[in-house]
Formats: C-alpha cells, structure tokens, sequence
C-alpha cells in the first residue's frame, strides 16, 4: 500500500539557479508503507529539496503530492501531513531544544497538543525505540554525537508518524554512531514496519534498503533494488557518484580477469565468494 | 612549517559548573611537510585541539609552537600566526556571509591588503582547485547553493590565503562521492606542494590512504599515534573507542582467519586488490577473462 505519492513534481526556489533550472523537476515516485527506500545523488541534485516536498514543507509548482490521500497543498490538513511524516536532518545539535533528554522527546508532543496524561509514556517508549532510556534525565550536550542523533530520532518517533523522512542523518558521526543510528533505523524498519526515506552519501547505508533513486540534476534518474543500481557500477561513476566498497573490489578484480560470481556488496558476502574463487569451484 | 604541541591542555567553561576538560595534555610534533590525519569519536577534542594551533582557542595549560612562534608568548605576533595557518573550519559553510561567492572568497585576501588583481587572481585560482565555476556561481548568493556548493565556496575562501600549513575539519563530511573525491585531491595535490597538511576526518578510508601519520584522539587524550599501519592493525583497540578500521582491513582480516595468507597492512583498495590478485593469481590472464565473459 502507498503512503507517499509524487506525481511529476517540479519546484523552483525563488531565486532559481542562473542556468534557470528548477531544483526539482517534474519527479514521479511512491513510497510504499513499511518500505525504506534511499536516495542518492550529486550535492545540488535536488535530495533535500525533494523530501522537504515529501513532508509538505514545500508544495510543489506543479504537479502534486499526497500524503496517506491527503494532498499537501491542502493547508487546512497539512498538520496532519507533518504528523504522518517525521524529518531529520543532518546535524543533530539544530533538532535538540531541550535541556533534558526526556523533556526534548516531549517537546514536539506538547506542541502537538498531545494530552499531558500521554506525553510521558510515549517519550518513555520512543527512548525504549532508540535504547536511549538510560541517558532520560541526562542533559543532550554530555551525549555523543550518535547519541544526540538517536536523541532527534526519539524525538520524532514520540510523534508516531508513518513515514520517517532522514536527511543525512550520519554525516556528522564518528564510524560506531554511525553504525548505532544505522542499526537503529533498521531495527524500527524491520520490527515496527516504519517506513523509512534516507538522503544519504554513504553508498554502504542505502544497500540496508529495499530501494535506491539516483537524483541528477533535479530529476530520478536511476531506480531500482540496491543490487540492481549498484551492480551499473560504470553509469554511477559517470554521473560521479560511488559504489559500496565491496562492489568497488568486485569490480576491479573482475577487470583483473578474477571470475568472481553474483553481486558480492558486503563483506561477508565477499568472504564467501573469495572463498569460493580460492577453492577453484 | 612545523608545529608542536606541549601538555596542550583546555577546560572550557572553567571554575563553572559546566567544566569540562576537553583537552588534556596532549604532547605531538608535526615535521614541516608531513600529512597527518586526526582521528577520534565525536567530542573528542579534535576540533578543540586544531583551534589551538591557529591561536583561535586559548589553552588553559601548556603551549603550542608553530614555525618556531610561541603561540603563548607575549611577543608572537598572533595576525601573522594566522596568515600562515589556513583553518578550514567543521561545517564551514555557515560561515558564509557575504552577499556573492566571490566576495565571500575574496573577504581574507582582500583582508591581506592584496590589490585588486592579485585578489581576482587569487579567487580564480581557488574557485578553480575546489572545481567551482567562477563565471557561473560568483555571482550567486553564497546562500542559494547546495550544501556541498557551500563547502567548496568556503573552502576556496581559505585557499585564497594561500596557507603554509592547511588544516581541516572534516572537510568532506556531507559531500557527494564527487566532491570528495575532489577537495581530498586538492588537499593531496598542496601537500604534494610541499605543505604542511592536518585534517580531521570520521572516514578511516581517506585517512588510510592519504596520511603519512595519524594522531588518535580519545576523551581528551591523544590516546595513539603512528603511521597508518601502525594504527590500523589494531582494530580491537580502535573499536573500543568509537572508531573502525577500513572495509577492506577488516575483509583481509576475515580471510586471513580462513586461511588466506595476505600480507598484514591492507588499507586501501590497491593494497587489497594486489594482496589477492597474488593470492588467487596462477591462472592465465585469458582465460580468466573468458571464464568472467562466460560467467556474465
Ligand atoms: N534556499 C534556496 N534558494 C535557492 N536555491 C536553492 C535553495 N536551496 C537549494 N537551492 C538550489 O536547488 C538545487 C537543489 O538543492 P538541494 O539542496 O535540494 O540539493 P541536495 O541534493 O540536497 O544537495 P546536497 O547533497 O548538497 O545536500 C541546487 O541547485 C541549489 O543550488
Ligand atoms: N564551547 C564549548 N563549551 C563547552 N564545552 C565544549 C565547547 N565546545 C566543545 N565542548 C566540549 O568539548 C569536548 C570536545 O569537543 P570537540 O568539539 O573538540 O570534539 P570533536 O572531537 O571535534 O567532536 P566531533 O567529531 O563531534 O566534531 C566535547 O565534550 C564537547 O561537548
Ligand atoms: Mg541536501
Ligand atoms: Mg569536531
């Protein structure tokens, strides 16, 4: 079933780009319930423009949006559209306000008018979410950077929206809060069927989706399952952008003549097929 | 141009109750000419330690030695310390504040009290290494580009200086594969130039592959330094700090555990690919090519 809806959406900031191109145009895409689907692409491509058109922060020039069958150019429903769809963005210190962990998880459930009586078990269950619970009455700036971001994540989970829309989320975090936020979002993706839409670099990140859109230029230039964009390892690299590494070394030992078989993309599958080669079967 | 820290110490917020030593005597020289890479879990202290080298931060112990200067020293002239040390701060591009790129890139040379056409100069050639397009961007708002766009913009600004030693706060973070690619070539090609390089970086593959040495932050404490494979080969230890080795360190350790012998070291994509190229080799490059054709 679908929860998001683009139907050939183009939008143009104010001031546009001097070549006159708008920053997204004319983009079709459906995210399903329950899917993660990431999307990739060139800085300026139209990413972060593109899913801030997903949650109703932009409505689109033309074409449309629907959120659960509500069109985001509706304004007297587009509160219901914010709730269906929670964001996070790159950097977690501009998401916390709060002095407290607990009070910050609270804090969009207080402007959502949620009743007082319900405030407290809902942020209880978010940290739960995220396996923040212990840091609740700690303050947000003795945390980690991957603590802070599951922090935000927390915070956008009390709201229990639908649609979890993640701007980069890992940018700024050392490898293991990367990991932890990444483990974290696939763990609600696969046990609580939260639908997940991730803006990332890491080319390693969007193969724990089902999905991948390739943005270029404000258009969806490629789409498919991680293994069916990432295996085009030369179309990626054309319009500049990367591959996993694992699908890196395939890649080249290939072009060394090595047979390797299938689409080994991390590295436990490598291992295997390394393996595999060794044994000559 | 060399530099040396001594006990670097720095407690922010002192005698409050929000004190916190971020900085705890931290000991380290860097050669004139050196590529070092700093690593660290996030509050570390890294981007407090590289404010120190710039005379940004002031420590609350110990001193920092740049080119011969000491940087606590009444007499060190702290303008001329920062000419000759480029910053390129964590997130640089909300710094931007000028109203065009070009002015944005142009504000430190013009600062320098450069003429006109050594400034225009100066913008061209910086625009060029972060692969900006002057003619295209200059007259844009430094605020209607893309997050990666701004980047390049400020990083050209500090370029445009023309820094003895260029020091980086995560200079790629949030870049597309691109970008990075082209601000790390940039960063190798001034280095290869001669100059002193110090960056910062969370991507254990671009320190792998570019540093000559890495300094290892911990809570506060430089908890490790040595040359990459120093430091690499000691995945337990780096885990148990936040940090990681690789991806093909760890796939070399995962196949040397099965019995594969690669040789120890492995950290960059060609380390890997000649270990196994060697390890699997034998078999004529033809055939091999026709049994990857008849695979595919
Ligand atoms: N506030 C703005 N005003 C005018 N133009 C903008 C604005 N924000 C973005 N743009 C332009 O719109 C285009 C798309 O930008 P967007 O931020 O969506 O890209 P992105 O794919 O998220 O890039 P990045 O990977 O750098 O975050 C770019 O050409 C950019 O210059
Ligand atoms: N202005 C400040 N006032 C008080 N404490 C600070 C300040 N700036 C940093 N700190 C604290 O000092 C410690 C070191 O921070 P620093 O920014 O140097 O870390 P870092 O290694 O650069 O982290 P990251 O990888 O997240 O950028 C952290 O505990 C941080 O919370
Ligand atoms: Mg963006
Ligand atoms: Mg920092």
């Amino acid at each position: 079933m679908e929860i998001i809806r683009a139907s050939d959406v183009w939008y143009e900031y104010v001031n546009p780009d001097e070549t006159g191109e708008m920053a997204v145009r004319g983009v079709s895409l459906s995210v399903r319930r329950g899917e993660w689907l990431s999307i990739i692409g060139h800085n300026g491509s139209g990413k972060s423009t593109l899913v801030k058109l997903l949650n109703g922060l932009y409505v689109p020039k033309r074409g449309s949006v629907t959120v659960d069958g509500i069109d985001t150019q509706d304004e007297e429903r587009i509160w219901e559209v914010r709730q269906k769809v929670g964001m996070i963005f790159q950097n977690p210190d501009n998401q916390i306000v709060a002095t407290v962990v607990e009070e910050d998880v609270a804090f969009g459930l207080e402007n959502l008018g949620v009743e007082p009586a319900q405030i407290q078990p809902r942020v209880q269950k978010a940290l739960e979410a995220v396996d923040m619970t212990r840091f609740a009455t700690v303050a947000p700036h003795m945390l980690s950077g991957g603590q802070k971001q599951r922090v935000a994540i927390a915070g956008v989970l009390a709201m229990r929206p639908d649609v979890m829309l993640m701007d980069e989320p890992t940018a700024m975090l050392d490898p293991s809060g990367r990991r932890e936020v990444m483990d974290t979002v696939e763990r609600l993706h696969k046990e609580e069927g939260m639908t997940v839409v991730l803006i990332t670099h890491f080319m390693e990140e969007a193969l724990r989706g089902d999905r991948v859109i390739v943005m270029e230029k404000g258009k969806a230039v490629m789409e498919g399952k991680p293994r069916e964009v990432f295996t085009q390892v030369e179309e990626l690299k054309n319009i500049g952008l990367d591959v996993p590494p694992m699908t890196e070394l395939a890649h080249r030992l290939r072009a060394d003549g090595f047979p390797i078989a299938g689409e080994p993309m991390t590295v436990k599958e490598m291992v295997e097929e390394l393996c595999r080669l060794k044994q000559g079967i | 141009m060399p530099v040396e820290a001594r006990d670097l110490t720095h407690t922010y917020n002192v005698d409050s109750p929000f004190e916190s030593t971020a900085l705890d005597k931290v000991s380290f020289s860097i050669a004139d000419g050196e590529f070092v890479g700093i690593i660290g879990h996030t509050g570390s202290g890294k981007s407090t330690l590289i404010q120190h080298l710039n005379g940004l931060l002031k420590p609350t112990g110990g001193t920092v030695i740049v080119d011969g200067l000491d940087l606590m020293a009444k007499e060190t002239d702290k303008k001329e310390v920062r000419r000759r040390i480029g910053l390129v701060f964590q997130y640089p591009e909300y710094q931007l504040f000028e109203e065009t790129v070009f002015q944005d890139i142009a504000f430190g040379p013009k600062n320098l009290g450069l003429d006109k056409e050594e400034i225009e100069r100066r913008v061209r050639d910086a625009c060029k290494l972060v692969d900006l397009d002057c003619d295209q961007v200059g007259e844009k708002s430094p605020f209607e580009l893309s997050g990666g766009q701004k980047r390049r913009v400020a990083i050209a600004g500090v370029l445009a200086m023309e820094p003895g030693i260029l020091i980086l706060d995560e200079p790629t973070a949030g870049l597309d594969p691109y970008g990075r690619d082209s601000i790390l070539n940039l960063v190798r090609l001034w280095h290869e130039r001669g100059k002193t390089i110090l960056m910062v970086s969370h991507s254990m593959d671009d320190v792998a592959r570019l540093a000559d040495r890495i300094l290892v932050m911990n809570h506060g404490r430089l908890e490790m330094q040595g040359t990459p494979d120093e430091i690499f080969s000691q995945e337990a230890r780096l885990r148990s700090i936040g940090l990681d080795v690789p991806a093909v360190t760890t796939l070399a350790g995962e196949l040397n555990r099965l019995g594969f012998d690669l040789p120890p070291h492995i950290h960059t994509m060609e380390d890997m690919e000649r270990a196994l190229a060697s390890a699997l080799g034998g078999r004529p490059a033809a055939k091999k090519t026709e049994e990857a054709t008849a695979h595919a």
